[in-house]
């Protein structure tokens, strides 16, 4: 018979061996990713060049334009799918471990959707208006836009949802179901109200897209993902309490409010500035975490690094996929990801179905 | 020791708890009867501190619940819900090492695989180790759920520490074996320093391994007690409005109820 012991190493192992799997594929979706566009630059010019990237004292020769392809262009993309894949997929999981509904999405308490009314409205009216009054946009103006949004969104559904006896799962749910409709319905009045020229950005900016990647837009959303991404990874074995549920958890000790808090504000904060920098990316946040349980099982305090790496490396393969299929022009990503993302999510559907049958 | 100090719960102007006060002896196992929406989930969640009681004072061992640290109590004090659906393919053995995370958060434990093997041996658990939670039947998860309860005050237990036990309804999808199975293992526990609070809608299952009973009706405690002592034909038609007999079995003496 078998024994708790083995039975718990078995996983363990079994987890590891994953998370060192996964690894392995990150950094060859990192490589590729740099290495692989219209312009073929070899794998083995991608590890130099990085490699004198990261050893500014020593300086070899390279080959400027491949030098300049990396550093300026790929590099700063490579750097955005990475950390965006990361904070869609870890959202996911944390925003199912919040409503204990492995259905549950990012998009679901119409943060995206508020991120994305934003940006609309900053595209057909914003522009206009701050052309008129400053005689100039500023760089960063859509992404600050969505990303105010995002938190705009937050916070009513915070301050709607929140009462002294805590929150109520079912009532958020609600009300992102009633902020999403509400969202929908004032960008249909926004994309009526918008000439040619603008609706051609809207539809271009709401299917999601990497193109917009250089340095200085991408490192302070990186360094700010990462920190929002490092407290979501650290609550793993809260989320295990909290899917037994919220008494449940309680009665472990958990302060279920306190991390209930956390994972709204932390989850909205990385799918905010995740949609400001990309657009809408879809079901990276809901396919990811699928997988992962796939593979590894539902014990967050794996599945919640597991997603980071899986959702980076999905972002990365996908962005590859966008490059490629119709040189020299590029597929917008979102529609890559909802492409393979959709038929494989009513798959898993499907197995799910069968496996509870 | 729990006591229940004059508490009551409202909600929106209909009180769920009443005034009640209600003191559970250490040592002694106390079952909570009364009809449906009488109050005893209620009385429960009021006792493990799920919902705050707009007066009065919940205590565990004289101390105020609220007063409690959190994290130590739940060494101490676990708590079987109604509650114990999972989503998630967690498998048992990881639904019931999450009993051993307060213990764990506090001091490292040595030999805590074991200590909680020994409980899912005691439940019949061990052969699910695993199974995926979800494709339990209904009775298999409701071992798991009372299985990491038990483990989650196994280590203060066996350092000779009371602890406490809520359980609400834990024999409901329980079949008759089971049942039995369970409150012999929950008499057990009674010896190593246990205070134990349940809710049972079997009068005879409670009869035969309960200590002590408190009767709730309406939010009220209608009669509480030595169950042998409160148990009567006259109370059980007030709070059931049934009519009924108690008889003693002739070979161990033991009183049932028979409903007329």
């Amino acid at each position: 018979m078998q024994t708790l012991v083995s039975a718990l190493g078995h996983l363990h192992r079994q987890r590891t061996l994953a998370l060192i799997l996964l690894m392995l594929g990150l950094l060859v979706s990192i490589i590729l990713g740099l290495a692989i566009g219209p312009f073929y630059i070899p794998v083995a010019h991608v590890f130099n060049i990085l490699l004198d990237f990261l050893n500014p004292f020593v300086s070899r020769q390279h080959d400027f334009v491949q030098q300049q392809i990396i550093g300026a262009l790929r590099g700063p993309r490579v750097l955005l799918g990475l950390v965006t894949g990361a904070a869609l997929a870890v959202a996911g999981a944390c925003f199912q471990a919040l409503f204990r509904n492995p259905l549950a999405d990012p998009a679901v308490i119409g943060v995206s959707a508020g991120a994305s009314t934003a940006a609309v409205f900053y595209i057909v009216v914003g522009q206009g208006l701050l052309l008129a009054v400053f005689g100039a946009v500023p760089k960063f103006a859509l992404p600050v836009a969505a990303m105010g949004g995002a938190l705009l969104a937050v916070g009513i559904l915070y301050v709607f949802v929140n009462r002294k006896a805590g929150i109520n799962i079912a009532t958020l749910l609600l009300a992102g179901i009633a902020l999403n409709a509400f969202c929908s319905a004032l960008t249909g009045v926004l994309v009526f109200l918008s000439d040619d020229q603008q609706l051609r950005e809207l539809t271009f900016w709401t299917l999601g897209s990497l193109a917009r990647a250089q340095w200085d837009g991408v490192m302070p959303v990186f360094i700010w993902l990462c920190l929002v991404l490092a407290v979501l990874v650290t609550l793993g074995g809260a989320l295990n309490a909290l899917a037994i549920g919220e008494s449940n958890a309680l009665h472990l000790g958990i302060d279920v409010q306190r991390i209930k808090k956390t994972l709204i504000i932390f989850g909205a904060a990385a799918v905010g500035v995740a949609v400001a920098m990309t657009g809408i990316i879809g079901f990276v946040g809901l396919v990811v975490p699928h997988i992962i349980r796939l593979m590894i099982g539902a014990d967050n305090r794996y599945v919640l690094p597991a997603c980071a790496i899986m959702g980076a490396l999905l972002l990365l393969l996908a962005d590859m996929l966008a490059r490629m299929a119709v040189q020299p022009a590029e597929l917008p990503i979102g529609i890559i990801t909802s492409l393979i993302g959709a038929p494989f999510f009513m798959y898993l559907l499907t197995r799910r179905h069968f496996l509870t049958q | 020791m729990i006591t229940a100090d004059h508490i009551s719960y409202k909600v929106r102007g209909s009180a769920l708890l009443d005034n009640v006060s209600a003191l559970m002896q250490p040592d002694s196992l106390t079952v909570v009867l009364g009809p449906n929406g009488a109050g005893k989930s209620t009385f429960i969640k009021a006792l493990s501190g799920e919902i705050s009681v707009q007066s009065g004072m919940v205590s565990i061992a004289d101390v105020d619940l609220k007063a409690w640290n959190q994290q130590r109590l739940a060494t101490r004090r676990a708590v079987v819900t109604q509650f114990n659906q999972i989503e998630f393919p967690f498998t048992v053995a990881e639904v019931i090492m999450l009993g051993m995370m307060p213990i764990k958060k506090l001091k490292k434990i040595d030999h805590a695989e074991g200590i909680a093997e020994e409980v899912m041996r005691e439940l019949d658990v061990l052969a699910l180790l695993d199974r995926q939670y979800a494709t339990l039947s209904g009775g298999e998860q409701q071992r798991v759920a009372i299985a990491r309860a038990l483990v989650q005050v196994a280590v203060e237990a066996k350092a000779n520490q009371h602890c406490y036990l809520l359980l609400d309804e834990p024999t409901a999808s329980l079949d008759i074996q089971y049942q039995h199975e369970l409150l012999k293992i929950l008499k057990r526990y009674l010896l190593s320093g246990f205070t134990i609070v349940m809710v049972l809608h079997d009068i005879n299952l409670a009869l035969q391994y309960a200590d002590n009973v408190i009767l709730l009706k309406h939010g009220c405690v209608v009669k509480s007690g030595n169950i042998n002592q409160v148990l009567d034909e006259k109370i059980i038609e007030e709070v059931f409005s049934i009519k009924g007999e108690f008889h003693k079995t002739r070979a161990e003496n033991q009183r049932f109820f028979v409903i007329n």
